[in-house]
């Protein structure tokens, strides 16, 4: 639980940042307001109802569409709504159609008047790096005005500290980074929406340095949705509480899956893997067996995955070798009988990422799962008591991934398929 | 496009139901378009041919029009216009700019600027039915950019308070637009408009149907075609092509009091809105 000296800006900051688990997972989609309507928010309503399916934390708009798209904030489950409360010119680069030639800032809702919206906190920029030190220093008031209004009414401000103009250089990104995120916080920011420094060590220094919750904007530098997921995991193991997501989630095929697999990793801990095959929806394999060349790589890459070395014995999937040029590989093909065969319980099907689960605490040892295998594929580890069970590497196999013939395939789960 | 009640949080319902029936006074209860005759322009270029006498030019076009923009000074002088239930609607300019003083013009503008000149609550006190207020886009200077979207941001919070509708006129201007990037500007000027909290547009035409779509498509508010760029024998042409992408109506000035026959030009456009005939 984040406590603040405002029980105002506790109860509201509990509403996006979950008290639960201490996380949070944000999406920012108030992109129209500063470069006009680019994919993904042109209509910005069907957007936000498929965001609002995926369930974030909170969303974030202008104040014009907070007032005209109301209606996704009015239930207890709904996301949190946060306030936009200026307005910039600083991301029309030299592409743009319009580009800036000077960034400027201007204030567009007091914190009263996000209030009125039902806001749960406003988000104001933060820019430092400017090459006119006047302008920082108009930014820095500016923030002083909004934290001290926000203090009076006991509304969340969340700064988005950004290294922006023309002073900033690769050389010194991590230390502007960290620079916007104290100083923001001096000023009585009760949360941050930054970017990731580049690195761990500098991005945890970064982030005790400046005291308060840390949201990282995990797709600002990214090319690819694993690129992203990647910033936000690393940020988050360096103390971030969550992440902010804006194009990534609104330009998205489907907004919802996306928000979805974030909050799988932000919320439940799931690996990268897992996500993005959650992204890509339940997988099963497909064997190919005369391309098999019995290099028998994918026992060794399932042992590493799931007990950090190699050891073909404890493989979750096995090669069969019918002469001297024919093989057969023989991975879980979901077909359920150990399921069946558990007295316990302990083993349980996920239907959304297609792949059997084993639920440790459940399982007794028992041992009835192992002949139950009509492919004699689950093994059993005696030293934890606890049978090997293919997870389908909680939808990416990494079987599928490096076999090179290409004699496993992870093609999409379908009934039929089984 | 009226505000369904059930649309809008119990926590803001005052503020609403305001802005909800002075829009419903703006438009035509039947079709739900529009006609708004600007004739504030007096207050930016002086006394010009068409509106030099403005209570005469007011009373000329009232029957055909769904409302009518001045500037507060000249509420007064119009007044007995404006009253009653079939009157046209009275919009007040908040704003004042020197942008459409151009090469033509006696006096032209070196720099533009734009200033507020008035508050919300001076604008009830005149019985208006909403705000007009101008977004300028392609300033020289992004400072004069900044401060105009503030301006329209402050006047969008402020009349918020009253229930009052704000009118934004979004127009790319200056130096730095081109035709090519003309409609870019103008998609980007419409939609920080709606975000700043417009609840509608104007813009001008943007050469065709198609691209004028594209507008009313990322605004969700209703978008009227401004006669800007647009001579009087064009007009219905531009009109027609804007309702077939989706707008609401148009917002009409120098295309028709400039007009050799303004009533005629006005009939035939009301023709057009609302398919009187």
């Amino acid at each position: 639980m984040i406590s603040t000296s405002s029980p105002g800006k506790t109860i509201r900051l509990s509403k996006i940042i979950d008290p639960d688990d201490g996380r949070a997972v944000v999406v920012a989609a108030d992109h129209g307001f500063m470069l006009g309507p680019i994919r993904g928010v042109v209509d910005l309503e069907k957007t936000l109802e498929r965001v609002v399916k995926g369930r974030p934390d909170a969303i974030l708009v202008s104040p014009g569409q907070a007032m005209r798209l109301n209606h996704f904030f009015r239930r207890k489950d709904s996301p949190a709504l946060l306030v936009r409360a200026d307005w910039t010119n600083a991301f029309r680069d030299k592409t743009y159609t319009l580009p800036a030639r000077r960034i400027k800032r201007v204030a567009v809702a007091n914190a009263k008047e996000a209030i009125a919206l039902g806001a749960s906190g406003i988000v104001t920029y933060f820019f430092i790096g400017q090459s006119d030190e006047e302008a920082e220093a108009r930014d820095f008031e500016l923030m002083t005005f909004f934290a001290r209004e926000c203090r009076e009414l006991g509304l969340p401000l969340i700064v988005e500290a950004l290294p922006m103009g023309e002073r900033v250089t690769g050389a010194n990104f991590a230390d502007l980074d960290a620079a916007g995120m104290r100083i923001a916080a001096e000023t009585g920011a009760d949360a941050l929406k930054v970017l990731y420094t580049g690195d761990t060590d500098s991005f945890e220094r970064a982030v005790r340095a400046a005291g308060i919750p840390i949201l990282v904007l995990g797709g600002a530098k990214a090319k690819t949705v694993r690129d992203s997921l990647e910033i936000a995991k690393e940020a988050i193991d360096a103390g971030a509480v969550g992440v902010v997501y804006g194009r990534q989630v609104v330009q998205a095929e489907d907004p919802s899956e996306f928000v979805g697999a974030v909050r799988a990793l932000v919320h439940e801990g799931k690996s990268i893997g897992e996500v993005v095959g959650g992204v890509k929806g339940p997988v099963r394999l497909q064997v190919i067996a005369s391309d098999c060349t019995n290099c028998r790589l994918c026992e060794a890459i399932c042992t590493f995955t799931h007990d950090g070395f190699f050891s073909p014995s404890r493989a979750r999937l096995r090669v069969d070798v019918v002469s001297i040029n024919r093989f057969i590989p023989y991975p879980c093909t979901l077909c359920g009988h150990c399921v069946k065969s558990c007295p316990v319980g302990a083993l349980i099907f996920n239907a959304k990422l297609g792949y059997v689960e084993l639920i440790e605490e459940k399982c007794n040892g028992c041992k009835e799962c192992v002949p139950a295998c009509p492919f004699n594929i689950v093994g059993f580890d005696e030293e934890k008591n606890k049978p090997f069970i293919c997870d389908m590497c909680k939808g990416s196999p990494k079987c599928a991934e490096w076999c090179q013939p290409v004699a496993l395939k992870a093609v999409p789960y379908t009934r039929e398929g089984t | 496009m009226p505000i369904e009640r059930e649309e809008l949080g119990a926590s803001i319902m005052p503020i609403i139901m305001g802005k909800a029936i002075r829009l419903g006074q703006l438009m035509n209860a039947e079709d739900e378009r529009a006609i708004i005759f600007e004739a504030d322009e007096g207050s930016m270029l002086g006394p010009t041919p068409g509106l030099s006498n403005l209570p005469e030019a007011v009373s000329m076009v009232k029957d055909k029009v769904d409302g009518v923009v001045l500037s507060s000074g000249q509420v007064e002088r119009s007044v007995e216009h404006l009253r009653g239930k079939g009157a046209p609607a009275l919009l007040i300019r908040a704003d004042w700019t020197n942008a459409f003083r151009d090469e033509t013009y006696f006096l032209p503008t070196r720099k533009v600027r734009h200033v507020l000149n008035l508050e919300p609550k001076d604008a009830v006190a005149l019985g208006a039915s909403a705000l007009a207020a101008f977004l300028l886009v392609g300033y020289d200077d992004d400072e004069d950019e900044a401060r105009n979207l503030e301006t329209v941001a402050t006047l969008a919070r402020e009349s918020e308070k009253f229930g009052l509708p704000l009118l934004v006129e979004c127009i790319p201007i200056g130096e730095r637009i081109t035709e090519m990037n003309y409609l870019d500007c103008a998609k980007l000027a419409t939609r920080m408009a709606v975000e700043a909290g417009a609840d509608i547009i104007a813009t001008p035409y943007t050469g065709s149907a198609a691209t004028f779509r594209e507008i009313v498509d990322a605004s969700k508010t209703p978008v009227l075609m401004l006669d800007r760029r647009i001579d009087a024998g064009s007009l219905l042409k531009a009109v027609e092509e804007s309702l077939k992408a989706g707008a609401t109506g148009a917002v009409v000035g120098r295309s028709v009091h400039r007009a050799a026959d303004p009533l005629t030009q006005l009939t035939a456009l009301h023709g057009l809105v609302h398919r009187s005939e």
